[in-house]
């Protein structure tokens, strides 16, 4: 995998998604779902020399320690809370698979006060 | 290591409750995928098409036989959801005049045959990705793509719906011959 993810929990616990990409708490799912309902203060994704950042207590983003918001930071937003997958584009001639690209998106989502949903999503290939 | 995908097809008689093809190449990694997707005058996936081609009728269409196919997820993943797919995101050589190709999503076999499937989208001319149909997705533990309830997320091993498609010759072809080849492609979100 190109980029793998790590994270901070609010209790101070960090978590390191291993190559394998396996779960420790369930071998039959991915590293992401010994996360998806925690806690969690930064999660970044790594590789390839590159460190991509998401801060889910301010909602600021960075790329190799540049730090920069996506959203006005006056705007009330509610209890923001990761968003991460890798989207798989598939192309086949026939049955026979021609191209295969993976796009890793992170980012958060919130609620305002009008209840509407807000999404910054990060997008690495 | 995350979820791995292969290309499964039904043919034959329509069978079961609720129906699905007599013949499934690939069903729960049986490791008979269907190894082409080629539409032609016979519901199977090993004959040449050039043996069996749709010839251009004297009047009205003709029709191949329509390829039921779905994608199975097997691996490792805690979610796959977002499904969209497109029959043809490019071609090589643009259909000829009176030749065209539809499809369509759905959970609903039928024995397949060489008339009209009324399959409702056109995929004759490119339909970019982003304006694919939506796709979703049916636990194995359910059934397959015939199940009657799938969902827009999967979260252990499965199918997608079927992912069917026709081509069509009205008599006004002109051009008769290998169609060009077609890139379709699928789309997924996985964590």
């Amino acid at each position: 995998m190109k980029y793998l993810f790590r994270c901070k929990f609010t209790d101070g616990r960090t978590y390191i998604q291993r190559e394998d990409d396996l779960s420790l708490k369930d071998k039959t799912k991915s590293a992401f779902y010994d996360v998806k309902d925690e806690n969690i203060d930064v999660f970044w994704i790594e590789g390839d020399g590159h460190v991509y950042l998401v801060n889910l207590i301010d909602g600021s983003f960075s790329i190799d320690g540049i730090e920069f918001f996506m959203h006005d930071r006056d705007e009330k937003l509610n209890d923001k809370k990761l968003v991460y997958y890798r989207q798989h584009t598939h192309q086949f001639n026939g049955t026979d698979e021609v191209n295969h690209e993976i796009e890793f998106h992170f980012g958060w989502q919130a609620d305002d006060d009008q209840g509407n949903n807000v999404k910054h999503i990060m997008r690495i290939k | 290591m995350a979820a791995t995908f292969a290309w499964c097809e039904d043919n034959g008689t329509q069978t079961g409750s609720p129906v699905h093809g007599t013949t499934r190449g690939g069903y729960g990694g049986s490791g008979t995928n269907p190894t082409n997707m080629n539409w032609k005058n016979i519901d199977d996936v090993s004959s040449a098409y050039s043996s069996y081609p749709i010839t251009v009728p004297p009047s009205g269409s003709a029709y191949s036989f329509p390829k039921y196919q779905y994608g199975y997820f097997t691996g490792t993943f805690t979610q796959i959801s977002s499904g969209i797919w497109s029959a043809n995101t490019a071609i090589t050589v643009a259909f000829p005049t009176g030749v065209s190709l539809k499809g369509t999503v759905t959970s609903t076999y039928a024995t397949p045959a060489a008339t009209d499937a009324s399959f409702s989208t056109d995929f004759t001319s490119v339909v970019s990705i982003g304006s694919g149909l939506a796709v979703n997705f049916v636990p194995a533990s359910s059934g397959g793509p015939e199940y009657g309830s799938p969902s827009s997320t999967l979260s252990a091993t499965g199918y997608t719906q079927y992912l069917a498609t026709q081509l069509i010759v009205a008599s006004t072809c002109t051009s008769p011959g290998d169609t060009g080849t077609v890139t379709a492609t699928l789309r997924y979100n996985e964590n």
